[in-house]
């Protein structure tokens, strides 16, 4: 999936660069299924250097119950879904190194380093890098985003057609009146 | 948070987080309340020092009772955020009141908002403030929601900033921060292309009505801090328009004090909350 999403990419080590460590967490899903998930240790990151904003606007519970509330008023279909391992794909504007995890890395080649390209879990800014991207890929749809809430895109076409989409982090509602148009935006 | 379609409506509950959270507490088997507070509960200030454990202790069960008010539970809004005030240093007394709240829950555990796609009622907002409630500091409560299709959509509970001298001018503020919140709605809502004519806000106080509507000041009300004439504003430019209701009959009661069992039971029901049809 890392190497897939081109998350990383094997360089040599930096001299003047903090190189970030790593874990790998596991877990059992309610499912029954197992998960592992490579981290990077956030904490590590030096502030200006490897981080500089890291606020990522979350939606409100307040305009979710409001678009809601909407939505049964206007008999509106409403969808949900959710991104596969979203942070990932946030893009990085920072340079930034981290270790190879453990157990993978390539033999013969354990001094370097990688460069990350995309966010992985635990860093500081991943939240924002994710819905930074999200937001352009969103905009290229030709959603809009509201000034007064940052988590609610809405789609208009031509005629009354309108689609609202509510994000939180990586779970989105997408409603509106026309059940194929919703479906056909969702895709 | 589960949202369910039923028909028209549209149901919106935390069921299983809430059975998570009441397990937490270790409160699996006991026996429920029917209010989250005593009524006329006050929480008095800890003078002891700081126990670390009594304290993580109740900051758990707080956080995740917090966590349920702000998704879906306007009707233990004003008990959370009473405790609260005191997680830096809370005392016996008031873990055994966070754990009040938790069996309220448990006789209440499948409550869920419902969004009634068939209303009429349109937006409206109540306020209602509860004058000097807080013997400490002196300090006033305002407690305001807003209503669409018959559900809560929004509501806050807090104290207020300055001390009100008259329950006139507690309830001028609670009608003050009502209106922000009004605007801010107008303002999503317009953006999504609809046109709002001027929402009602209920209120019970003829007083403060009257001092919003006219741009008056008086010797009695000349000191009210800048900040809460924002209701001037609102109502000049038509963005809203003040109702008033018989106290008896304000639901935004609910989220200012503790009230009695009678009372409660009677303004949550108006709140949009609602057993899931089939059980009761």
């Amino acid at each position: 999936m890392l190497r897939k999403r081109k998350v990383f990419e094997l360089v040599d080590r930096p001299r003047d660069r903090k190189v970030i460590k790593n874990r790998w967490v596991f877990d059992v899903k309610s499912d029954g299924r197992k998960k592992a998930r490579l981290v990077a240790k956030g904490f590590s990151q030096v502030e200006g250097l490897d981080f500089d904003q890291v606020f990522s606007p979350v939606v409100r519970f307040e305009t979710v119950r409001l678009m809601l509330a909407l939505a049964a008023l206007e008999n509106w279909y409403i969808t949900g879904l959710d991104v596969r391992s979203a942070y990932l794909y946030g893009k990085l504007d920072e340079e930034i190194y981290m270790e190879q995890p453990e157990g993978f890395a390539v033999p013969g080649q354990e001094r370097k380093v990688l460069r990350l390209w995309r966010a992985l879990y635990g860093l500081k800014q991943a939240g924002l890098a994710w819905w930074r991207t999200l937001d352009e890929s969103l905009k290229e749809l030709g959603f809009e985003r509201l000034k007064s809430e940052a988590g609610i895109f809405f789609y208009k076409k031509k005629g009354t057609n309108i689609v609202i989409g509510i994000i939180y982090i990586d779970d989105a509602l997408f409603c509106g009146p026309n059940k194929a148009v919703v479906d056909a935006i969702k895709a | 948070m589960q949202i369910t379609c039923k028909g028209r409506a549209i149901h919106l509950d935390q069921c299983t987080y809430l059975q998570k959270v009441v397990e937490r507490c270790g409160m699996l088997n006991a026996k429920s309340t029917s209010t989250p507070l005593p009524a006329g509960y006050y929480a008095a200030k800890n003078t002891e020092p700081v126990d670390a454990d009594l304290r993580s202790r109740f900051q758990t069960a707080i956080r995740s009772l917090l966590y349920l008010m702000l998704g879906t539970r306007p009707d233990i809004a004003f008990a959370v955020t009473h405790l609260s005030r005191h997680a830096a240093n809370p005392s016996q007394d008031h873990l055994n009141k966070a754990l009040y709240i938790c069996r309220y829950l448990i006789g209440t555990s499948t409550y869920s908002l419902v969004y009634n796609g068939g209303s009429s009622a349109g937006l409206i907002a109540c306020t209602d403030s509860d004058w000097g409630s807080d013997p400490t500091s002196c300090l006033s409560q305002t407690g305001f929601y807003l209503k669409l299709a018959d559900g809560l959509i929004s509501w806050t509970s807090r104290v207020q900033k300055t001390i009100a001298y008259s329950s006139t001018e507690a309830e001028y503020m609670a009608l003050s921060d009502c209106a922000h919140q009004v605007t801010w709605i107008r303002s999503l809502l317009g953006e999504l292309g609809y046109k709002l004519k001027a929402i009602p806000i209920c209120s019970d106080n003829q007083g403060s009505i009257f001092m919003a509507s006219n741009p008056v000041t008086k010797p009695r009300s000349k000191h009210i801090d800048i900040r809460y004439h924002r209701i001037h504003e609102s109502v000049a430019k038509g963005n809203v328009e003040l109702f008033f209701i018989d106290g008896a009959e304000n639901p935004a009661d609910l989220l200012t004090k503790n009230l009695p069992r009678k009372k409660f039971t009677k303004f949550r029901a108006q709140l949009g909350l609602q057993f899931p049809s089939g059980s009761i």
